[in-house]
């Protein structure tokens, strides 16, 4: 890493050999970490999935309380829903760590290969404009003018300054962060009261942090501040959402957010869904999302937006459903749905302006999210009470709970149950996408959909992952999407039969859940038909033919292992909803408060559930298709964005609808932009505050100075006064000055005694720092007495062990002399026998563990 | 002299130990100073954890024969008291063995060492005196002699600094003079046992007095003015006292005065002491979004010294137990967490002479262990949990919600994301940022690290292990002065 040029001056070659001999312990420690942590923590995660498997097939509940730590103390308490999410992250998390493996190793050839410059220009498209904080601006522009400075590419033996920050090739950092980032993430799974759910989130927002901003690019570091701050605030919300509650209640565990006094309950809710809004990107807190997913490395990317946006979801989750009635419940919950829809929406037209494919993915990340909003808000139309055993621990929970009407929990525990699915779902394919974008940017070191044309025939593999998770997305019929979709479709609808008279709002949900999810066949195609390059087809098909086949220079053998994992997942959790829904997702649905009383009213693939479906598929292709048509037509040769389209040929209404959407978003980015300036202003006004207290303390002093001045003045006009006041003044001086002389006669004399005073005790310690010398001087004897006697010693057991010596061998010899020759014979061939079969069993045994190791790694690779 | 005045006895020899080093401090060369001040300092903190446990929480009064009429001059031991005492000696001991080599070519560390040990003394005394009196004479001590800190580099910037500072400390000194002159008349004693004078503590004037007197020490809004200056002129080590313990007095004066003298029952009926809340709010929230602005990093330090010893006296003014259980121990976390910052930005000035907090670009990789010290003590201060700032910022709040004033909690919620905002762009810089090229690794010396890291140690462990000692005693110290 070090290296230097032949023609740097001495100085600076003495600093980089100062610079290497201090790095080298850190280089082999990091060496062999790098070796070893990539493969541990993929037995942490192997680990994890068979865990919390077991745990939910078996119904096992465990909790554990370590006391003391933070001075409440942290429980934690696995039950069926901890389980499912920690299974859904350690899933996530064995896959893409195995994915990463050689991943990590090739994206930085590739990415600093010929293609190193198009990414930046990608990302770089977007300024980010909500955090204008003076003090990481300049460290920004710093860091960039740095860069460009830096002139021509450099030579890749060098320290690498086209990433920001000089990470070491073995990605050790990464793979710590990566690991660290599962762990915190089931901790907060796992956690059985607030305090420790706090403890967790927050280590995870600053492991999670380190993942955002790995890549170093300037890109990388704007996003991760950003992400930073946000979930910094995000922390401090929940912070103060717990401290509401804990202080109310007295106690940290979840169900204490139950008997909270309702105004209590309410301000507790709005603080503790803004928190675990921001993780979850709710509208208007999901600013970092589709900045911090895309510049992440890619398994990274997958984890962030497979599992660690589902750690909001779950707080959300958990808080609505413990939260039990309160006024506005019904109010609240449709917030919670409206707020799901608009991020459906919200996310889908945004992803159909994209151009960047692990932009778009992110986009639909906040649209899937929605679809979990939506649950949730649909489970609150029914009244219903929170598990017994989650409340009964404290016995708020009377008979009132028992009352709870069989239907109302049954329709809770449908809604539950969708959002449970689809979180489940969402983790495999989303994972599973930006996996296959981490292919893509491998083979084409870009993730522009117009570099990418082809690029999923360039392997089958890919091809299969990006098959599959797409339709999966979509909601495609026996993959893991549609059955989760149907149950939060049928929720919806029998929560808009549930409410009453005045929600008829309600149904106008329903209508945009349905379009919305129509409007993810339609990216998604757009997205699959560029990666299958038939946008070229008409034009440039011998270039995208060329283009293939340049890319066959091998898919590593683990992402055939990896997507075919995803195919099998996908297939496994959709092809038998039933199967899954008893197994999984309904314990843990049960363990939130809803039950299913008899089977789960939901017949999958039916006409009634199919319909829609096709329906979506069938107006996703005619739009993608005309589209293609009129593009041929009017000769455009780039894709992408589609508002001419819109206006020409789809009816006005449709037109009006996404521009007005437009504008909602632009106006609620506005809004967020004056929000930041507002604050931004307060800071600033607070430090004009301090100027101006600076000069009013400046101008106090400088008044007093001159009211001195004038006094003086004043005082100078009467000379005859004054001179009668010098006088005085000077005989007092006088006074004084006799007064001081005698004081310090008075001092001398004493100064006089306490010197002779000290001259004593110096002579006194004189005569003992001689009698201390004296007794060191024949204290020196001692050793040397010691050391005699220890020579004496020393040559004695010399002489005792050579004679042993002599003594042994004397023996020896005796002994040999004595052997007769035949026992000796026997010996030997006793001898040779064992050593030849043990020899032989040591062979086969290294010729296993060989084949063993090789048989790994090919698998690994 | 019986048995139960044993500790006061000890603490009053604590007291008074420094001084009396200090005589013998003319005979030994400045390295030799230096290492008798942690002597000193170890010693100190020996007798005073003596005297905290034999005292068992029980008060024990010392009043020293040679009485000046009529203000008697008495030591007292009790856990308020022995509580502080033991912060200040342990990060004064911490600090001392930082000093060893940061002095180690300065010829002028003599003077310096003696100051310190003058001020210490001073410190130590205001912890454990027993009445109002004796803390004004050793509050004075601290006072002045740290002056002597404040200019020792003798730079314009320091004497300018150190001018204001000694003008305000006067200033600061003629307000308790008044107070306390007020009290006596009102009361005929000014001694804190049995004290609860209520009405008869000298009313208005008094409390105007200690509040401008104990406000300018502690850094309150608009007396402030002095501390950014003078925090970052002084040489790191003072630095780290003036902000770790020294404004710390000015917060313990005013729980002595209001907790002693006027009593709870009386502070709530006269309503006073929403002055103190109202200017501890603004000078949160002042300190915190100042700092943001700063490019010094000893200026911001300082700044964020000023927000925090803000938490400090809202803790002090809301008059619950759970806040003023939340403000002491805030003493304890804000002495590790700032002497650890400061001694540390020290060091960074010391071996490479980067003072700006864009020059903190890449640090971590030139001197590791410092920087890793720095980001714990910088994590804490944000209030990442299991660090220390996230226990006491967890019962101020509380104890905002005791007196039933939820804007403070949703101040220090957003002081907090303040602390964030300036605090984590130098802690990632350090470790992520580019260095700037012409600074090799330095070889950390292990006097100037250990120090830090002990202070980041504790701050990280104390959150961790099973039996916060230090929350616990600053609940006894609370319940004391609360609890009938």
């Amino acid at each position: 890493m070090n290296r230097s040029h032949p023609e740097d001056n001495e100085s600076q070659l003495m600093g980089n050999r100062a610079k290497l001999k201090a790095g080298r312990s850190q280089l082999v420690w990091g060496l062999q970490l790098a070796n070893v942590l990539p493969r541990a923590s993929l037995a942490l995660y192997g680990a994890g999935v068979l865990v919390s498997l077991h745990l939910m097939l078996k119904h096992h509940e465990l909790a554990l309380f370590i006391p003391g730590v933070l001075q409440y103390g942290l429980s934690f308490k696995l039950n069926s829903l901890s389980c499912l999410f920690i299974l859904v992250a350690s899933t996530a998390w064995f896959l893409a760590g195995l994915f990463s493996l050689p991943y990590m190793e090739r994206s930085h050839a590739a990415t600093h290969g010929t293609h190193g410059d198009t990414i930046p220009s990608r990302f770089s498209r977007r300024e980010v404009k909500q955090t204008h904080i003076a003090t990481h601006e300049t460290h920004g522009d710093a860091t960039a003018t740095l860069r460009t400075s830096e002139g021509p590419r450099p030579l890749p033996n060098m320290t690498r300054p086209t990433s920001g920050y000089t990470h070491s090739s073995n990605h050790a950092l990464f793979y710590v962060a990566f690991a660290l980032s599962f762990l915190f993430t089931a901790c907060v799974f796992a956690s059985g009261d607030y305090l420790t759910l706090f403890l967790f989130f927050e280590l995870l927002s600053l492991s999670s942090y380190l993942l955002v901003r790995y890549e170093g690019t300037p890109e990388a570091e704007r996003a991760g501040i950003l992400y930073l701050y946000m979930s910094l605030a995000g922390g401090l919300l929940l912070l103060g959402g717990i401290v509401l509650i804990s202080w109310y209640a007295g106690s940290f565990e979840f169900w204490a957010l139950h008997s909270l006094p309702d105004a209590a309950k309410l301000t507790a809710l709005v603080l503790l869904s803004a928190g675990f809004g921001v993780k979850a990107g709710l509208p208007g807190l999901n600013a970092w999302l589709p900045e911090a997913h895309p510049v992440a490395p890619s398994p990274a990317s997958a984890v962030l937006s497979s599992v660690m946006i589902k750690v909001g979801a779950y707080g959300i989750i958990q808080t609505f459903s413990i939260a039990g009635e309160f006024p506005w419940r019904k109010e609240a919950f449709l917030v919670l749905a409206f707020l799901g829809v608009c991020n459906i929406w919200w996310g889908g037209v945004r992803a159909l302006r994209e151009d960047n494919l692990k932009r778009i993915l992110a986009f639909s990340s906040v649209s899937q999210m929605g679809y979990i909003l939506v649950a949730v808000g649909a489970a609150g139309a029914f009244s219903y009470s929170p598990h017994a055993g989650m409340v009964s621990a404290a016995g708020v929970l009377g008979a009132a709970g028992e009352e709870a009407s069989s239907t109302g929990s049954a329709g809770f525990a449908l809604a539950m149950s969708g959002a449970l699915y689809h979180i489940a779902g969402h983790s495999l394919f989303k994972a599973c996408l930006f996996l296959v974008a981490g292919a893509a940017l491998l083979s084409r070191a870009s993730t522009s959909l117009k570099d990418l044309s082809g690029v999923a025939r360039s392997s089958p593999w890919i091809s299969l992952g990006t098959i599959t998770a797409t339709l999966a997305v979509t909601g495609f019929p026996g993959l893991a999407g549609f059955a989760s979709k149907t149950l939060i479709h049928e929720a919806l609808l029998e929560a808009v039969h549930e409410l009453p008279a005045g929600f008829s709002m309600a149904v106008l949900l329903e209508k945009g859940f349905l379009w919305g999810s129509y409007l993810t066949a339609l990216y998604f195609g757009r997205v699959l038909i560029h990666l299958y390059g038939f946008n070229e087809w008409s034009n440039k098909r011998a270039t995208s033919g060329k283009l293939a086949k340049s890319d066959r220079h091998g898919a590593p053998a683990v992402f055939a292992v990896v997507f075919s994992a995803y195919f099998l997942l996908l297939l496994l959790t959709g092809v038998s909803p039933g199967h899954v829904l008893n197994l999984v997702v309904t314990p843990a649905a049960a363990a939130l408060g809803g039950s299913f009383h008899k089977e789960i009213p939901v017949h999958f693939f039916s006409p009634e559930t199919l319909a829609p479906v096709a329906t979506g598929y069938v107006i996703a292709g005619g739009v993608l298709l005309v589209s293609r048509r009129m593009r041929d037509i009017s000769g455009h040769a780039t894709t992408g964005t589609l508002p001419e389209f819109y206006r020409s040929t789809l009816p006005r209404i449709g037109a009006r609808l996404v521009y007005w959407l437009f504008r909602v978003n632009v106006l609620a980015t506005q809004i967020y932009c004056f929000f930041t300036m507002a604050a931004w202003q307060i800071v600033l006004c607070f430090g004009e505050l301090e100027e101006l207290t600076r000069t009013a303390w400046a101008g106090s002093s400088h008044a007093t100075l001159v009211f001195v001045h004038l006094a003086y003045q004043g005082d100078s006009l009467d000379a005859h006064t004054f001179s009668h006041l010098k006088h005085a003044f000077f005989r007092a001086s006088f006074a004084m000055g006799q007064l001081d002389a005698g004081e310090e006669r008075l001092l001398s004399s004493a100064e006089k005694v306490s010197g002779r005073l000290t001259n004593w005790i110096a002579r006194e310690e004189t005569s003992f720092e001689e009698s201390l010398e004296r007794g060191a001087r024949s204290a020196r004897y001692v050793p040397l007495a010691a050391e005699n006697i220890d020579d004496a010693l020393s040559s004695e057991v010399q002489i005792a062990v050579r004679g042993a010596g002599s003594f042994i061998e004397s023996a020896s010899k005796l002994v040999q002399a004595a052997r007769p020759q035949a026992v000796q014979d026997w010996l030997d061939q006793t001898t040779t026998r064992a050593v030849v079969r043990a020899s032989r069993v040591l062979i086969w045994f290294t010729l296993g563990i060989v084949a063993f190791a090789a048989g790994a790694l090919l698998v690994l690779r | 002299m019986d048995r139960t005045s044993l500790p006061a006895v000890l603490t009053c020899a604590a007291s008074f130990f420094p001084v009396i080093a200090v005589v013998f401090f003319r005979r030994l060369n400045p390295h030799r100073r230096a290492r008798a001040a942690v002597a000193v300092a170890a010693v100190t903190l020996v007798l005073i954890a003596t005297g905290g446990i034999l005292a068992r929480g029980r008060v024990s009064i010392l009043s020293l024969p040679m009485e000046m009429p009529p203000l008697g001059m008495s030591f007292a031991a009790d856990p308020l008291g022995l509580y502080f005492g033991l912060i200040v000696a342990g990060v004064w001991l911490l600090v001392s063995i930082y000093s060893l080599s940061y002095f180690e070519h300065d010829e002028r560390a003599g003077r310096f060492l003696s100051a310190a040990m003058l001020s210490f003394a001073g410190t130590l005394g205001v912890a454990f005196a027993g009445d109002m009196f004796t803390l004004f004479l050793f509050f004075e001590l601290m006072s002045l002699a740290a002056y002597v800190l404040i200019i020792h580099d003798q730079t314009q910037e320091a004497v300018a600094a150190g001018f204001k500072y000694l003008l305000m400390t006067i200033g600061g000194s003629l307000g308790i003079f008044f107070g306390l002159i007020a009290t006596f008349q009102a009361s005929g004693t000014l001694s804190f046992y049995p004290g609860h004078l209520g009405a008869s503590a000298g009313g208005l004037v008094a409390f105007a007095g200690y509040l401008i007197g104990f406000g300018i020490k502690a850094g309150l809004f608009p007396l402030h003015i002095w501390l950014p200056d003078a925090h970052p002129v002084a040489p790191s080590p003072a630095s780290a006292l003036l902000s770790g313990l020294m404004i710390k007095t000015g917060a313990f004066g005013l729980i002595r005065v209001f907790w002693h003298f006027y009593g709870r029952e009386y502070l709530a009926s006269t309503g006073w002491v929403a002055v103190l809340l109202v200017l501890s709010a603004i000078t949160i929230f002042l300190g915190s979004a100042v700092a943001i602005l700063q490019e010094d990093i000893k200026r911001r330090l300082a700044y964020s010294s000023v927000a925090q010893i803000g938490y400090v006296l809202l803790g002090v003014a809301l008059l619950n137990e759970r806040a003023l259980t939340g403000a002491l121990f805030h003493i304890f976390g804000h002495a590790l967490m700032k002497s650890a910052l400061f001694m540390s930005a020290g060091t960074v000035i010391h071996e490479t002479g980067k003072r700006k907090v864009a020059d903190y670009s890449g640090m971590g990789k030139i001197m590791p262990r410092t920087m890793a010290s720095f980001s714990v003590a910088a994590l804490s201060m944000v209030g990442i949990p299991p660090l220390v700032g996230f226990i006491s910022k967890w019962h101020l709040a509380w104890g905002a919600l005791d007196a039933s004033m939820p804007w403070a909690v949703v101040l220090l919620l957003i002081s907090s994301f303040m602390n964030g905002i300036y605090y984590l762009p130098i802690v990632i810089q350090a470790w992520f940022g580019q260095s700037s090229g012409d600074l090799a690794p330095v070889k950390e010396k292990a006097s100037l690290w250990v120090p830090v890291a002990v202070c980041a140690i504790v701050i990280f462990a104390v959150g961790l292990v099973f039996q916060n000692a230090p929350l616990a005693f600053a609940r006894v110290a609370a319940h004391a002065l609360t609890g009938e």
